[in-house]
C-alpha cells in the first residue's frame, strides 16, 4: 500500500507540474515574426498532453488506493511497505554517494581537477568496502595522474583548473 | 596518533612550502618573456566547425612567430553567452582570448553581454554571404525575386543558420532595406541547404565558401552579393549596393582580450598575428574557404572603431525588427 | 565498371600507409566510443590537424575509420557498465546491460560486434552503389517528413516495457518537456531558464545520458547489498552462430536499411537511427514488453541502425558535399583543409579518393570487426576489479569527459541532475527508456513541425497531405492505437487471471497476497 500512495503522490505531483509549466510557458516572450508558431507553442502542446496523461495516472492510481484500502477494511493483511533497518542503512549509503558525488563537482570548480579528483577517489572508494586498503590509497592518485596526462598531453583538451591558489598549483601539475 | 613512514614529515613541509612560494608569487610564470606558456581562445562554436578551424590555421604560424600555441577552447551553445561567462571567469593574464564575431555584437545590443569588458585585438577574417537559389528556380536573377518578393510580401521563404543570430539580422536589412520582403526560416547548415536544393524552402542565406561545390557544379545559383564589391569568381552577380540597397553585413572573426588586460600584451600579440596571417600556410589555408576577398587585417583602434560601427546598425535593425523593445 | 575500383587498390597497395592509417584510426575510434563523454565527434576533430601531412585520401580514411570504430566502441561500456560511452550507443544500454546482469556479456558483445559489422558493411555498399540516388531521395525529405519521422520514433514509447502504458506515456512526455529547457531554436527566446544562465544552453542529450544510465547505475549499485555475485565476471566475447544470427535477420535488415536511410538525410545520424530503429523493433516485435530485459532484438537494432548510418551520411558527404551527420560535418572540415572543394562534382573529379574512401569504409567495418573481439575482452577485465575502485573511477570519467566537452559545468550539472532522475524514475517504475527517446527525438520533432508549419503557410492540412509525410504519420497513429489495443488486452488477461485467484478459499487462510495487485501469485 506504501507503493500505491506513492504512485499516487507522484502522479499528482507530475499533474500539478505540468499545468504549472504549462502557465510559465504562456508567460514566454512573444517573438514579433513567428506569432503562429512561436516560443510557447511546442511547450504548451507537450504539457497539455502530460496533463492528461497524469491526469489519467492521478485517476488510476486513486482506483487502485481505493481498491486496496477496501481489501485492508475487508481483513487482510496489508503491505505496508515500511523499511526494514538494513534498507534504511543502505538507504543512507546512496545519499552518501549522491552528496560526495555533489561535493566532487563543486570540488572540480574550485579545487582544480586533480585535488578534487584524488580527494573523491578516496572516500569513494571507502565508502564502498572491499578489503585491501593499501590499493584504494595507491589507486587515487596514480588513476589522476594517468587521466591528466591522457587529457592534457595527448588529447590537448581542457581540465579544470580551479580558483585561486589552487590555480596556481594545477598551472605547475600540468 | 598512528605512526607515518619516515620521511613524510619533510616531504610533506617542502610541499607546503611550494605551494606557499607559488601563491605568494602568481606572476612567477611572467618572469620570463610573454607568452611563456599556450594560450588558450575561447569560442562558442563546436570542435572542429569553421572558428576551430581559424584558431588552429592562425595558430599554426603564431607558434612560429612566438614559440607558443593558440589552443581552442569550444564552449558551445546558449547564444554564445556560456563561452562568454567562461571568458570572463579567466584571469586577465594575457593567456586567455575569445574568438569573437557578429554574435557577441548582436549580443551586447540585445543587453544580453557587455562589449566593453572586451578588448578587441585584431579582426582578421571578414566574409561576404549571398541569396542562393536552386537551378531550376523560377528565379533567374535577383530583379525576379525582388518583383515577386514585392508582389507577395513575406511568401519566399529563404534558408538561415542560427535563431535570432547574423543571418536573420542580415536578412531583417534586407527586407527593411529594399522593400522585398522574405520570411527567413532557421535551420542548422546542413539542412538548409540539402532544403533549398530539394525546393523546400525558395532560396537560402549562405556565405560563398560553405556552398563554393554546388555553385560550382551548377546546382545552386548565386542571385546577390552583399559586400562593396561584386566577387571575381562570380562576375555576374551584382552587389545589393549596386541595386540601390545598402546591405554590406558580413561574418566575421576576430581575437579579443580582456579589456584590462595589460597592453604591452596585447602589443605582442597583435604584431604575432599580423605575422601570422601573411604567411603562406594561412594565406592557403584562407582562399580555400574562400574568404581572402575582403579579409583586411584590422588593427585594435580600426577593429574598435569597426565593432562600433557595427553595433549601431545591428541595434538599429533589431529594435525595427522588434527584438530590442 | 570496375576500373575506379582497380585504381583505388593499385593506390591503397602502392601507399601501404593507408592500411596502417586505418587501423589506428580504429583502434583509436573503439577508444574514443567507449569513454563517456569523449563521442566520436571528439575523436574525429582531434584528429584533424594531424591529417595535414598526409594527403587528403589518406586523411579522410583516417577520419573515417574514427567514426566506425567509435560507433562500436560505446556498446562496449553500454553492455558492461551500463554507461554508454557514446549516445548512439544508449539504445544497446537498454537490453545489453540486462542481459550482461544474467551473466550473458559474452552473448551481449558478441551480437553487439555482429549487427555493428553487418550494419556497417550493409551502409558501406549502398555508400558504394547508390550514393548519388539516395542523395536525390533525401532531398525530397523536407521538415515535415523529418516531423513525421520523429513522431514514429516517439510513438513507440507506447510499446516499450511491460509497465504502464500512462508511465511510459508520462515519462516520454516529461523527455519532450526536459528537451524544450535553453533557446528556443527559431525565435532564440530563453524557455524554462528561470534566469539561470547555466540553463541557456539546456539539457544536452549527451551529458544526460551519460548520468541517466552511468551515474545512475552507479548509485543503484551502491544501494544494492554487496554480496549480490559478480554475474558479469566472466566475459569473452562470443560471437551469435549462424542460427541465431539468421533468427534475427529481419531485424538485421530492416535496422541497417533504416540506418542507411535516416544516416542519409542531413541533420540527423547515427544517434537518431538508433533511436527509431530500436523503436521500430519494439513496434515490430511479438513480445514488446520484453524489450529492456535484455532481448536479442534490443541490442542487434540499434547497433546495426547506427554502423549503417556512419556508410549512410557519407552519401550527402560524398555525393552533394553537404555533411549527413555532426561527425561527418566535422570530417568536411577536414576535407576542405586539403583543399578539395566537396560538392556534386567531386565524384566525377576526384574518383581515386572517392573509391578508396569507399573500400576503406569496408575494410574498416572488417578490421572493427577483428580489434572488436579483443578490445571487449580487454574491457572485460575490468570487470574483475572490485566495484569500489570502478565506480568511483567511473564517476570520474564522466566527469572529466563530460567537461571535457564543453567547458561548461552546467553540463556537469545536468549529467548530476539527469542521475538523480534516472535513478527515481527507476525505483518509480517509470520506464527510462521512453524518457530518453523523448529527450533525444524531442527537439527534432519540434523543430522540423515549426519549420514545416512556416514553409507550407502555417495550413496543417498541407503539412500532412504530403505524400512520405502522411504515409509515415499515419503509420505512427495506427501503431499509437495499435500499442493501446494491446496493452488493453493483456491488461485484461492479467485482470481475468487474478479475478480467478485472488477469491481465497477461506478469510483466516492467511492469503498471500495483500490486497488486489496485479500479477499476484496463485496461492
Amino acid at each position: 500500500m506504501g507503493k500505491a500512495i506513492v504512485n499516487l503522490a507522484v502522479a499528482g505531483f507530475f499533474f500539478l507540474g505540468s499545468i504549472w509549466l504549462w502557465y510559465i510557458a504562456d508567460g514566454f516572450p512573444t517573438s514579433p515574426r513567428y506569432s503562429q508558431i512561436d516560443t510557447d507553442y511546442w511547450p504548451k502542446l507537450v504539457f497539455a498532453l502530460m496533463a492528461l496523461t497524469t491526469g489519467g495516472q492521478v485517476v488510476s492510481s486513486a482506483l487502485s488506493l481505493r481498491a486496496e484500502l477496501k481489501a485492508w477494511n475487508a481483513g487482510l493483511a496489508p503491505d505496508t511497505g515500511m523499511p526494514s533497518a538494513q534498507s534504511m542503512f543502505i538507504f543512507l549509503r546512496v545519499i552518501a554517494m549522491a552528496v560526495l558525488i555533489m561535493a566532487y563537482y563543486f570540488g572540480f570548480q574550485y579545487l582544480g581537477f586533480s585535488i578534487a579528483t584524488v580527494l573523491f577517489l578516496w572516500l569513494a572508494t571507502f565508502t564502498v568496502s572491499f578489503r585491501n586498503a593499501a590499493v584504494k590509497i595507491l589507486f587515487a592518485p596514480l588513476f589522476t595522474m594517468a587521466l591528466a596526462l591522457i587529457f592534457t598531453q595527448v588529447l590537448a583538451l581542457p581540465l579544470p583548473r580551479g580558483v585561486g591558489v589552487f590555480y596556481d598549483i594545477s598551472l605547475l601539475l600540468y | 596518533m598512528f605512526s607515518m613512514p619516515r620521511g613524510t614529515a619533510p616531504t610533506l613541509a617542502a610541499i607546503c612550502a611550494l605551494a606557499l612560494t607559488v601563491a605568494a608569487n602568481p606572476t612567477r610564470a611572467e618572469a620570463q618573456t610573454y607568452p611563456s606558456r599556450s594560450i588558450e581562445v575561447v569560442h562558442q562554436y563546436g570542435a572542429g566547425g569553421g572558428t576551430d578551424r581559424f584558431i588552429r590555421a592562425v595558430g599554426v604560424p603564431f607558434e612560429d612567430v612566438t614559440g607558443q600555441a593558440l589552443v581552442p577552447i569550444s564552449v558551445q551553445g546558449g547564444g554564445g553567452i556560456p563561452a562568454y561567462a567562461n571568458f570572463r571567469l579567466r584571469r586577465s593574464d594575457g593567456y586567455a582570448l575569445m574568438a569573437i564575431g557578429p554574435d557577441q555584437v548582436i549580443a551586447h545590443a540585445l543587453g544580453r553581454i557587455d562589449i566593453n569588458t572586451l578588448m578587441p585585438l585584431a579582426r582578421v577574417q571578414y566574409d561576404q554571404g549571398l541569396f542562393i537559389v536552386r537551378s531550376d528556380s523560377p528565379f533567374e536573377t535577383i530583379h525576379d525575386l525582388i518583383a515577386t518578393a514585392k508582389a507577395d510580401p513575406g511568401a519566399i521563404k529563404v534558408g538561415i543558420t542560427g535563431a535570432a543570430g547574423f543571418d536573420e539580422t542580415l536578412v531583417g536589412l534586407w527586407n527593411l532595406r529594399s522593400g522585398a520582403e522574405v520570411t527567413a526560416v532557421p535551420f542548422g547548415s546542413a539542412e538548409m541547404v540539402s532544403n533549398t536544393l530539394g525546393g523546400q524552402v525558395d532560396a537560402m542565406y549562405e556565405e560563398y565558401g560553405p556552398a563554393r561545390g554546388l555553385l560550382e557544379s551548377g546546382d545552386l545559383r548565386a542571385l546577390v552579393v552583399f559586400s562593396e564589391q561584386r566577387l571575381p569568381v562570380l562576375p555576374d552577380v551584382p552587389t545589393a549596393q549596386e541595386l540601390g540597397y545598402d546591405v554590406t553585413l558580413g561574418r566575421w572573426r576576430a581575437f579579443a582580450m580582456h579589456a584590462d588586460a595589460d597592453p604591452d600584451h596585447a602589443a605582442v600579440l597583435v604584431d604575432a598575428i599580423a605575422h601570422a596571417v601573411e604567411t603562406d600556410s594561412y594565406k592557403t589555408f584562407e582562399a580555400q574557404s574562400a574568404l581572402q576577398y575582403r579579409s583586411v587585417l584590422l588593427g585594435p583602434s580600426d577593429f574598435r572603431a569597426f565593432v562600433d560601427r557595427e553595433a549601431e546598425v545591428y541595434t538599429a535593425v533589431l529594435t525595427q525588427l522588434g527584438f530590442i523593445q | 565498371m570496375l576500373e575506379p575500383f582497380v585504381e583505388a587498390i593499385a593506390y591503397m597497395f602502392g601507399n601501404p600507409i593507408t592500411f596502417l592509417l586505418i587501423i589506428f584510426a580504429v583502434i583509436w575510434g573503439i577508444a574514443f566510443g567507449s569513454v563517456p563523454g569523449l563521442t566520436g565527434i571528439v575523436g574525429v576533430a582531434l584528429l584533424i590537424p594531424f591529417t595535414f601531412v598526409f594527403d587528403p585520401t589518406e586523411g579522410l580514411l583516417l577520419l573515417g575509420g574514427v567514426y566506425v570504430g567509435s560507433t562500436f566502441g560505446g556498446s562496449i561500456s553500454a553492455i558492461l557498465f551500463n554507461t554508454p560511452g557514446s549516445p548512439e550507443a544508449a539504445c544497446t544500454a537498454l537490453d545489453g546491460y540486462p542481459m550482461a546482469k544474467r551473466g550473458q556479456a559474452g552473448k551481449a558483445l558478441g551480437i553487439a560486434l555482429s549487427a555493428s559489422a553487418i550494419g556497417g558493411i550493409f551502409g558501406t555498399v549502398v555508400l558504394t552503389l547508390l550514393a548519388p540516388p539516395m542523395a536525390r531521395l533525401a532531398l525530397s525529405f523536407g521538415p515535415p517528413e523529418y516531423f513525421a519521422l520523429a513522431v514514429l520514433g516517439i510513438t513507440a514509447i507506447s510499446g516499450i516495457g511491460g509497465g504502464s502504458l500512462l508511465k511510459g506515456l508520462t515519462a516520454g512526455l516529461l523527455g519532450l518537456g526536459v528537451a524544450t529547457v535553453g533557446l528556443d531554436p527559431i525565435t532564440g527566446m530563453e524557455r524554462y531558464t528561470f534566469g539561470n544562465l547555466g540553463l541557456l544552453t539546456g539539457v544536452s542529450f549527451v551529458p544526460a545520458i551519460i548520468g541517466m544510465f552511468a551515474l545512475a547505475e552507479v548509485l543503484q549499485r551502491v544501494s544494492e547489498s554487496h554480496r549480490t555475485p559478480e554475474a558479469t565476471a566472466k566475459v569473452s566475447t562470443q560471437l551469435p552462430t549462424l542460427r541465431e544470427l539468421l533468427a534475427t535477420r529481419i531485424t538485421l535488415l530492416r535496422s541497417s536499411t533504416v540506418g542507411a536511410i535516416i544516416g542519409a538525410l542531413p541533420g540527423v545520424g547515427a544517434t537518431t537511427a538508433a533511436f527509431i530503429s530500436y523503436s521500430e523493433a519494439v513496434r515490430w516485435s511479438k513480445h514488446p514488453e520484453a524489450f529492456g530485459t535484455g532481448v536479442a532484438e534490443g541490442i542487434a537494432a540499434p547497433e546495426a541502425a547506427n554502423n549503417s548510418a556512419v556508410g549512410g551520411s557519407m552519401i550527402p558527404l560524398l555525393a552533394l558535399g553537404i555533411p549527413g551527420s555532426a561527425t561527418t560535418a566535422v570530417m568536411l572540415g577536414g576535407l576542405t583543409i586539403h583543399g578539395i572543394i566537396p560538392g556534386p562534382l567531386l565524384m566525377q573529379q576526384n574518383t581515386q579518393l572517392v573509391y578508396s574512401v569507399f573500400l576503406g569504409m569496408m575494410l574498416a567495418n572488417v578490421l572493427m570487426l577483428l580489434f572488436g573481439l579483443p578490445a571487449a575482452r580487454y574491457f572485460a577485465l575490468i570487470l574483475r576489479a572490485p566495484y569500489a575502485l570502478v565506480g568511483p573511477a567511473i564517476v570520474v570519467l564522466c566527469m572529466t569527459g563530460v567537461y571535457a566537452l564543453n567547458s561548461n559545468p552546467f553540463d556537469v550539472a545536468v549529467m548530476l541532475i539527469m542521475g538523480a532522475t534516472g535513478f527515481l524514475l527507476r525505483r518509480l517504475q517509470y520506464p527510462v527508456a521512453s524518457f530518453i527517446i523523448g529527450l533525444v527525438l524531442g527537439p527534432i520533432a519540434e523543430l522540423s513541425l515549426r519549420q514545416g508549419l512556416m514553409i507550407v503557410d502555417y495550413s496543417y492540412w498541407a503539412f500532412a497531405s504530403r505524400p512520405i509525410t502522411a504515409v509515415l504519420l499515419l503509420a505512427a497513429l495506427a501503431s499509437l492505437v495499435y500499442g493501446f489495443y494491446g496493452q488493453y488486452r493483456r491488461h485484461r488477461a492479467r485482470r481475468t487471471a487474478v479475478g480467478v485467484m485472488s477469491i481465497p478459499p477461506a478469510p483466516t487462510n492467511g492469503a498471500t497476497s495483500g490486497g488486489v495487485r496485479e500479477g499476484a501469485q496463485p496461492p
